[in-house]
């Protein structure tokens, strides 16, 4: 037998207070003179023996209606039987049952006999199933969205359930558990039944119950507690599994060179769960369509690791997967993402007429080291298999299939083209279609020309200021006092004293522009020599100047400052061979194509996209079919910018891939772009050993692990058929019976 | 309600006296009394309520001789008359320690005491012989057959000499109470009759065959009539000093019924044998029950 409130078992006790109360009773005698003693003998022959009995029969009956009457209170039940058709146990009349059903991505991972979310959603059927009239049934996702599916009439009809049900998908992102708890207590501080259930239906991962929310939780739980509401958890987990999951996969710059190899850095983490301590192994799997790209075996115990893959691609627009073999959870196993291929980088360099030929011409060197091919079987060819080497090999390559005409653009290099401008050149046309401008010692432009540069750079483009020794300190500043990061001050060193020179720093490794550089195999850029430069003022960092490299003396090299969507540099040591001898470095080249290249990508739309982020491209019709990543679809019109068409799509509230299709009735793939989800979101992360001990003592041990154990749990506190009913029957034969014995027996 | 104990002369004070006058003590019965008085005697004589015609023999006074009669029917028929007479009124009162149980007024004793004198005083007004008997567990005080003021204050004194203690004893108390009549008259027996109703009734009941009539005065307290303690209580035995210690609780219902069936089972014996049962609660104006039922008695009886 157990009992729905044994707490009242406390006051069992009370059971001796009929005795008690007797035995002071006959303590407390008086003495009385009698006349008429001889009726009271008489009665007292007759009756003595059946009083004492009946005296002794009503002390029992008082005890055992008070008995009876705590019972009552106490709600005993029958012992539960565990039903032998596996159904749920039925809820008692007026409950109040709110299913917390985690739909967070983790909650996809494969457990036994389908994934989590499945047998989640299994187990909601029953307790919603099991519900009945009067009470009540809700069931909240936690998704974040704080709709709550409510049950009213009950019970619930089969179709209504398989509806509801079919509606509770898994979402991206961490389940939102303190927003469902809130709202919780407020559906039960607003409930009109007694007797209150809480389900809480999830996966318990890190992702969702770790980062230190135990303190929020365990008041919000404390509080439930005292509206009487009755929590279990049900941890729908495997014990042992193993999990990678695709966390990051970008390259330095998301607009990539044609058949310019790249490198992507994919980020691949291990959750294994449970004493599972074995290193733990997976292919990756990078392909391009049906093309495989690159295959890695990755290996981990736990934690995360960076891979870093080289990629070319022709050029176009490409679609790149990375595939992991499939493991407990299968959804964050695999990313996509969108990039667009140049074939082309396009650059003017402006340069004040000159008179000077060879290397005293800047220019001369820029064209050297980026347009011209180096000869067969040079040095700079044997030694370096760098992205410098592979466009020159590539470049070597490509003049030839010209010369042959042999061209093929699925194994083009990409091509640098620079266009040799004077200032007055310029115009707004001009500066369209380039990616980068520049300014090679020039100090001066024409009036008309400045506002058509800074539009240029507002709008996305990029400026290269390049003062060298022609360059006049005061025009310079004059000139771009509006557009330089930074005002030059001084000349560092004396020109004619080579014995002293300063060496490159880069200010932050981390930054993409210096993935490729910071290796020997791609160019330290930290062997060059500088012997002249241009002081800065320090007044640029006020104005948001950020310094990328450093010289050794801590003078800034090059600083970049962002204005509008573009960027303007500034390299202080010229660019050409005057004060530097980076014009000889392998990195030389392998800088400016990542600038030029970095300038293309700022100046393209984004292909993968953060939450929020407005999905803009150019269009191709005036309207567009965009299918979003849980399978509906839109139709959106273009906007004519510039006497151009261009899609703007504000809806990217969801992560996942959106297929932009041109032609509204084609059934083809059309432009796929991503929205990415925080790389926190999608792992199987279990909780740390605290954490975990810190939910077990936030929850009081109302976790279940298995469906099995929540319903012996659910069945031992409901119990049997409740006793109540005839305790307050023998309850209230006793006080009839103690009543009729004491008034109508003795009175 | 503290009694004062009266002196002879205060026991039946000059109101009460003045209210006494209207009523009588009669017997139902033939009475052989003395003196002239209103209650009938067995004996025919020359009063003026006539009773019948007898033939006359020689001898008889022919003063009585009904000449008209004689005139009609040239019989000799006497004229008989009814004899009325004084009644002999015997007083028993019962003077046993259980007469001393006090409710919230006066006790038993005091209230059978002043009912006795009432009845006394009444047949003093009416030059009835009376005589008073106390008696406990034997025979105790008796006053003999007389009448005048004299001996109304003897039997006064007598009374308020007597006090209630010891205990009862029907079978001799009474019985030698009772013992000495020989002349049927009224007995009048105040008591509370805590004892065997139909041993006490048959020990009256020899006054009834000797052609005496009988009045029952069952004096009750009402307290006695219930149990009304809530507690275990010590019930102390007025007579023997005995102690009883129940919970009245218990018994309630049971003493009530044994009491009420104590009072059917008097009053029905009284009936079988001819009596009279009159029960006499206690209360503050003594007078009041002995005066209704005198009042009741005349103007059925009479």
């Amino acid at each position: 037998m157990t009992y729905a409130f044994p707490a009242y078992l406390y006051a069992l006790p009370a059971m001796a207070i009929p005795v008690i109360l007797y035995l002071l009773f006959r303590r407390k005698r008086r003495d009385v003179p009698w006349g008429a003693i001889y009726i009271l003998r008489k009665v007292i022959e007759t009756r003595s023996k059946t009083t004492a009995w009946l005296q002794y029969l009503i002390i029992a009956l008082r005890i055992l209606a008070l008995a009876a009457l705590i019972m009552v209170f106490a709600a005993p039940h029958q012992a539960w039987t565990p039903p032998t058709d596996g159904s749920f146990p039925e809820a008692p009349r007026a409950t109040h049952r709110l299913i917390l059903l985690d739909t967070s991505a983790s909650m996809t991972a494969r457990v036994e006999g389908g994934t989590a979310l499945d047998r989640a959603l299994s187990l909601s059927r029953r307790l919603i199933a099991s519900c009945v009239a009067p009470g009540q049934v809700d069931l909240l996702p936690l998704d974040g969205r704080d709709k709550t599916i409510a049950f009213n009439q009950l019970p619930v009809s089969e179709s209504n359930l398989e509806e509801v049900i079919a509606e509770c998908a898994s979402t991206d992102g961490s389940a939102q558990v303190r927003r469902g708890l809130q709202k919780a207590l407020d559906l039960f501080r607003a409930s009109p039944w007694q007797r209150r259930e809480l389900y809480l239906l999830s996966d318990f991962r890190a992702a969702d119950f770790g980062e230190g929310q135990e303190g929020e939780l365990a008041r919000i739980l404390k509080a439930l507690a005292e509206m009487g509401v009755t929590v279990h958890g049900v941890r729908f987990a495997s014990t042992e599994t193993s999990n990678f999951a695709l966390r990051s996969m970008a390259p330095a710059v998301d607009t990539l060179l044609a058949n310019q190899p790249s490198l992507f850095r994919i980020e691949v983490g291990a959750y294994p769960t449970g004493a599972n301590t074995d290193e733990q192994e997976s292919i990756l799997t990078l392909s391009c369509g049906d093309k495989i790209l690159a295959e890695e075996i990755v290996a981990l115990h736990s934690g995360t690791k960076t891979l870093t893959l080289p990629v070319k691609l022709p050029a176009g627009r490409h679609t790149l997967t990375a595939r992991l073999r499939g493991d407990a959870l299968n959804e964050d196993n695999e990313l996509q993402r969108s990039y667009s291929v140049l074939p082309e980088l396009r650059a003017i360099v402006v340069q004040n007429i000159v008179t000077e030929k060879g290397f005293d011409n800047p220019r001369n060197w820029l064209e050297n080291a980026l347009t011209n091919p180096p000869k067969q079987g040079s040095r700079r060819q044997q030694k370096h298999s760098s992205a410098a080497e592979a466009y020159a090999a590539h470049s070597q390559k490509v003049a030839q299939d010209r010369q042959t005409g042999r061209s093929n653009a699925l194994h083009d290099l990409f091509s640098l083209s620079l266009e040799g401008k004077i200032p007055e050149q310029l115009s707004t046309e001009l500066l369209q279609d380039a990616h980068m401008v520049i300014l090679l010692d020039v100090d001066r432009l024409p009036v008309e020309i400045l506002p058509a540069l800074r539009r240029y750079v507002l709008r996305g483009g990029t400026l290269f200021l390049a003062p060298g020794p022609k360059t006049t300190r005061a025009d310079f500043n004059k000139t771009f006092t509006s557009l330089a990061p930074s005002l030059l001050t001084t000349l560092r060193y004396d020109a004619t004293k080579t014995d002293r020179y300063e060496q490159c720093l880069v200010e932050d490794s981390t930054h993409p522009l210096w993935q490729a550089l910071e290796s020997p195999q791609h160019g330290n850029l930290a062997s060059a020599r500088f012997y002249n430069y241009f002081n800065l003022s320090p007044s640029g960092a006020e104005q948001g100047s950020t310094t990328l490299l450093r010289l050794s003396d801590g003078a800034p090299l090059l600083q970049t400052r962002q204005l509008g969507r573009g960027r303007v540099h500034l390299w202080t040591a010229g660019l050409g061979g005057d004060w530097h001898s980076l014009v000889v470095h392998p990195g030389y080249p392998v800088l400016l194509i990542r600038l030029l290249q970095e300038g293309a990508a700022r100046n393209a739309w984004p292909n993968n996209l953060a939450k929020g982020q407005p999905l803009l491209l150019a269009s191709e019709g005036a309207q567009a079919k965009i299918i979003r990543p849980d399978g509906t679809s839109e139709i959106i019109a273009a906007s004519m910018i510039d006497g151009r068409p261009f899609l703007r799509y504000d809806r990217t509230d969801t992560a996942g891939t959106y297929d932009i299709r041109f032609d509204l009735q084609s059934e083809k793939e059309g432009l796929l772009f991503h929205v990415i989800s925080a790389s926190s979101e999608s792992d199987l992360r279990p909780l740390a050993a605290d954490d975990e001990a810190a939910l077990a003592s936030t929850f009081a041990g109302s976790i279940q692990s298995t469906e099995v154990d929540l319903v012996q749990t659910v069945g031992e506190s409901y119990g049997g058929p409740s006793l109540a009913i005839l305790c307050g029957l023998a309850a209230l034969v006793c006080f009839l019976l103690e009543a009729g014995l004491t008034r109508r027996v003795f009175l | 309600m503290t009694v004062q104990t009266p002196d002879a002369f205060s026991l039946v004070d000059g109101d009460l006296a003045d209210r006494l006058r209207q009523l009588e003590l009669f017997s139902r019965f033939r009475v052989e009394g003395l003196l002239q008085g209103p209650n009938k005697s067995p004996m025919k004589g020359f009063s003026t309520d006539f009773l019948q015609h007898r033939q006359y023999y020689p001898g008889d006074n022919i003063k009585y001789l009904d000449w008209r009669v004689y005139g009609r029917s040239d019989r000799l028929m006497i004229r008989q008359y009814e004899e009325v007479t004084n009644a002999p009124i015997r007083i028993v009162l019962d003077s046993s320690g259980s007469m001393q149980h006090r409710g919230e007024s006066m006790s038993k004793w005091d209230f059978g005491l002043r009912t006795a004198a009432i009845l006394l005083y009444v047949a003093f007004l009416h030059r009835d012989a009376f005589s008073l008997t106390t008696f406990a567990s034997q025979c105790r005080t008796t006053i003999p057959r007389g009448s005048g003021k004299g001996h109304l204050l003897r039997c006064y004194r007598a009374l308020l000499a007597e006090g209630a203690e010891g205990g009862t004893d029907f079978e001799d108390g009474l019985g030698r109470a009772i013992a000495g009549t020989n002349r049927r008259g009224l007995t009048i027996v105040l008591s509370d009759f805590m004892d065997d109703p139909k041993a006490i009734i048959k020990k009256i009941s020899h006054l009834r065959f000797r052609g005496s009539d009988v009045i029952a005065l069952q004096i009750v307290e009402p307290s006695e009539m219930d149990l009304d303690f809530n507690s275990v209580t010590r019930f102390h035995d007025l007579e023997s000093g005995d102690i009883q210690a129940i919970d009245p609780q218990l018994l309630r219902r049971a003493y009530r019924d044994a009491f009420a069936e104590h009072t059917l089972a008097l009053k029905e014996s009284c009936q079988r044998y001819g009596f009279q049962h009159a029960e006499l609660k206690v209360e503050d104006s003594f007078e009041v029950p002995v005066l209704e039922y005198l009042r009741w008695r005349m103007e059925n009886f009479a």
